[in-house]
């Protein structure tokens, strides 16, 4: 090799290993330079700034007849419901609840567009208008105030439009929306076993994305951007599909903060908000690693605990996931249709084991069918923890290849049987250990993976003819959806008429705000439930919320009312001083 | 000349034919509906729900419930008239949707395009005229590398580690090029570049070796012998016969790279193509991917020809008639 070939060789490497030195040292540096800045004291809210939120996925458009409302975050900015979460009773003022997942309960919401509602029957809902609220200032509707007629023409519209949500899931329970005087809408509906008013009235309540009337006269929908307008704390200026969404303050936002240092203050204090999508889960912490975006929700407990190591400054907060995989046996046929197979597959599993070795530790074994979340401490008197279960329930959850082979005997077994669960190949790791803890007792599982539209085809008309493992959202803690014989969610096909029977009590409307009540059946649901085995649940992970310490007045709250995602916008601010001090 | 460029558009039209009935029937034949997964995302919400009323509802708001062969003609129909359709989901444009989209892959292929030669032909040409010597080696091992090395493996390393080690990442907030265009070339330098770099590895292997083959010609010798200068010998007389073959690869690239950008845009956030192709992909939206096959289909057939149109400029033997 000639002489200048030998030196290039020579200087490439000795450059990769100064980088390389260099570059380990780096950390050290500028955590010591932020402990510096820092100055941490109490502080009055500071008007300005912008929030940069990381977000998984882009929007789904810009008109909930066009979608669902939930999966719509622009909506939330600058659209407002009915209801919202009332803030004072959150972590910012009494701590009642955390505002960390979305509800369905009424007890905590607060009034937002209405000046107070009524339910005198179970047919009937009287809106009470609230006054002095206007639309954003531009063409058509240029910043008029809000009606009794928009609120009734949004509903209505929700309610008969066929591409719209509620149209297709709660179109059943609506019969109309009217307005009776300029400031009151009087909705009538019609509760059944199968439009439960308890439903119906939460959604209209909570789940109604106010529309200016002559906006959609104009326009005919609000399918561009362009045309979105609403009462909200913030208009959007800008949208590049699949890359952000920049929202302003709406400098004619009604809202006030209810609690607090700033209680009084005119809100929102945030300047901009801008919703940043980055689909790749790398990248996102990595933006987060380096503060190109100052708040990011849902990051595994792999990745949240190995960011909080790289910036220790990064403020947290951990809940389970609301979603965990459950194993689902078809209870209408054999061998499932035997309590004593159920309870031998349940005991042939060592989920803790799964918890320690699969997850780290960083999951949660007892899910179902109610979630004991740290982020839903107001159903913390329906929840019996692991270790108060009467002893038949939490034999269950002790590991017991032996008495699970017992039961399988006496169910006429003795060799095992084959089965078949159909997944999700993001779950053929838990389904293999799954898998392998049932060949232990004799049963031959196949594990049936398909493609998620497939999956999701054959798990809403319960095609599965043995066992299936979905993603399920934790049902609210007093629906119990996934044992309810006419839902979807009921992948074990559950009909059983001790549950029925409890479950039509905490259904019934009369009963919505008897909380005592309503835990004490839920608690019966529950024990009755796991004790029968319907399904096998697997441990939920720990989820991260993750924010830098600039954003102020925020304590890990996600969706401050029913769908309202990301709405903590509206009550938080950023110190600015701060995050100049840090570097940034 | 003009008058096989007008055939060779002419030919286009029955291909354009064939494929929109292949994406029509093929996108709907994918197994799992769109009406399950709408089915599904309703199932997420609150409130009691009967599948099988829900998406029949979906199947008739939707103008599903006639028979294919009339959505097809429906939707040809429309697309004869420039309308490619609207999202299942949104009700957007499907045309809206696929001219804010393709600028950017394009942008993003042309550029890794022109990275790629930029790296290629000056590393290649240099393996190939100091052959065996040191510089051959690091060109060559450039190029195993450049091949070898996944591109998704390297986008994923490019993000990760600066942001761990030196607090930085390149831009993730989509720059248009008509608002900021020095902004909007410096974002797509590093994605460009990533996507690049299988290119560059396989036009320096092949400039490489077929500039040692065309080297070892007569002609050149008698090149040489005439006493003309190394510039001259390469860049008069051995080059143009190299490109030919790096023309069809380059043409073959440019083919399949326009639709294959979907991991590079995934890791650095940009809204090209393709990730609206995984989108409408996973969402089962029928008019986006029919729309984004049948676009793809086109840019193929005029890349095609653009390539064999380039033979006849830099072969004179090559002549269309």
């Amino acid at each position: 090799m000639k002489r200048e070939g030998k030196i290039l060789i020579f200087l490439i490497i000795f450059m990769m290993l100064s980088v390389l030195i260099w570059a380990g040292g780096k950390e050290e540096v500028q955590a010591g330079a932020a402990e510096e800045k820092i100055e941490e004291k109490e502080k009055e809210p500071q008007y300005g700034g912008t929030l940069t939120l990381g977000l998984r996925k882009d929007t789904s458009g810009f008109d909930q007849a066009y979608g669902t409302g939930f999966s719509a975050p622009n909506l939330h900015m600058t659209n407002e419901c009915l209801t919202f979460g009332d803030w004072s009773r959150g972590p910012a003022g009494t701590d009642e609840t955390k505002w960390g997942y979305p509800g369905r309960e009424l007890t905590y919401m607060a009034p937002c567009l209405l000046e107070s509602w009524e339910i005198p029957d179970r047919d009937h809902i009287i809106l009470h208008v609230r006054q002095g609220v206007h639309f954003q200032n531009k063409p058509p509707v240029n910043g008029r105030e809000m009606t009794a007629d928009d609120v009734a023409f949004t509903i209505n519209r929700q309610f008969t439009e066929p591409t719209a949500y509620l149209a297709r899931v709660h179109k059943g329970w609506f019969k109309s929306a009217e307005v009776t005087d300029e400031w009151t809408v009087v909705v009538t509906g019609e509760d059944s076993a199968r439009y439960p008013s308890i439903y119906t009235m939460a959604m209209v309540l909570g789940d109604e994305w106010i529309v200016p009337r002559d906006l959609i006269e104009h326009y005919g929908d609000i399918k561009d951007w362009r045309n979105a307008n609403g009462t909200g704390p913030f208009s959007l200026v800008d949208y590049v599909a699949g890359s952000h969404m920049t929202f302003d303050r709406n400098p004619t936002y009604w809202g006030k903060d209810p609690v607090g240092p700033g209680k009084g203050n005119q809100l929102p204090y945030l300047d901009h908000v801008r919703m940043q999508v980055i689909e790749d889960s790398s990248t996102r912490i990595a933006a987060m690693r380096t503060a190109k975006v100052d708040w990011i929700y849902e990051v595994g407990w792999e990745d949240g605990e190995a960011l909080l190591k790289q910036r220790p400054e990064i403020e947290y907060h951990r809940a389970q996931l609301r979603k965990w995989v459950g194993l689902f046996m078809r209870t209408d046929t054999k061998p499932f249709d035997d309590i004593r197979v159920r309870r031998a597959l349940h005991m042939a599993v060592d989920l803790q084991g799964i918890t320690d070795a699969y997850y780290g530790g960083n999951a949660v074994t007892l899910n179902f069918p109610i979630m004991n979340s740290e982020d839903w401490p107001e159903y913390k008197d329906s929840y019996v923890p692991l270790e108060e279960l009467p002893e038949s329930t939490r034999e269950l959850f002790e590991y017991k290849p032996e008495k699970a082979k017992q039961l399988l005997a006496e169910a006429g077994y003795p060799d095992g049987f084959k089965t078949n669960v159909i997944g999700e190949k993001k779950d053929a790791a838990l389904l293999s250990l799954f898998a392998g803890y049932f060949k232990d007792i004799g049963v031959d599982l196949e594990i049936k993976i398909k493609e998620p539209t497939v999956f999701k085809g054959i798990y809403n008309l319960n095609e599965h003819d043995q066992m299936i493992a979905p993603w399920l959202l934790s049902s609210h803690p007093y629906d119990f959806t996934e044992l309810d014989p006419i839902h979807d969610m009921n992948c074990s096909i559950v009909d059983d008429p001790y549950i029925n029977e409890k479950r039509a009590v905490l259904m019934a409307y009369e009963n919505k705000e008897n909380k005592a009540l309503l835990d004490k059946y839920a608690k019966e649901v529950s024990l009755y439930s796991l004790d029968k085995a319907y399904v096998i649940q697997t441990p939920a992970p720990y989820q991260y919320r993750l924010w830098w310490p600039w954003l102020k007045n925020y304590n890990g709250e996600l969706v401050v009312g029913m769908y309202n995602y990301y709405n903590f916008a509206q009550w938080v601010w950023i110190d600015q001083d701060m995050k100049k001090a840090m570097g940034y | 000349m003009r008058s096989y460029i007008i055939r060779r558009l002419l030919l286009m039209i029955p291909t354009i034919f064939l494929v929109t009935l292949i994406v029509f029937s093929l996108s709907r034949l994918i197994p799992g509906s769109v009406l399950d997964l709408m089915v599904a995302e309703m199932s997420t919400g609150i409130g009691i729900l009967d599948p099988v009323e829900a998406k029949e509802a979906i199947r008739h708001a939707l103008d599903m419930d006639v028979p294919i062969h009339i959505q097809y003609m429906r939707w040809l129909t429309a697309v004869l008239h420039g309308d490619l359709g609207e999202s299942l989901w949104t009700g957007v444009s499907v045309t809206k949707q696929l001219m804010r989209a393709f600028p950017v892959s394009v942008e993003l292929v042309l550029m890794g395009l022109l990275i790629a030669l930029l790296i290629a032909f000056p590393i290649g040409l240099y393996s190939a005229l100091r052959q065996d010597t040191g510089g051959d080696y690091i060109g060559r091992t450039i190029a195993i590398l450049a091949i070898s090395l996944p591109n998704f493996w390297i986008a994923t390393m490019v993000i990760v580690y600066p942001s761990i080690w030196w607090n930085w990442m390149p831009s993730i907030d989509y720059i248009p090029f008509t608002s900021n265009p020095i902004g909007n070339l410096l974002q797509f330098l590093l994605p460009a570049t990533i996507l690049g770099m299988l290119m560059a590895g396989v036009i320096m292997r092949m400039l490489r070796t077929m500039m040692l083959e065309v080297m070892r010609q007569d002609y050149i010798r008698t090149a040489w012998a005439k006493g003309l200068r190394e510039k001259t010998v390469v860049m008069r007389h051995a080059l143009k016969n190299t490109l030919i073959p790096v023309i069809t690869l380059i043409g073959l690239y440019m083919a399949t790279m326009i639709g294959g950008t979907v991991i590079i845009e995934q890791i650095f956030s940009l809204p090209g193509i393709g990730r609206l192709m995984i989108h409408a992909l996973d969402r089962r939206d029928y008019p986006i991917i029919s729309g984004i096959n049948l676009a793809l289909c086109f840019i193929v057939l005029m890349i095609n020809l653009v390539t064999d149109l380039t033979y006849a400029y830099l072969d004179p033997r090559v002549k269309y008639k």
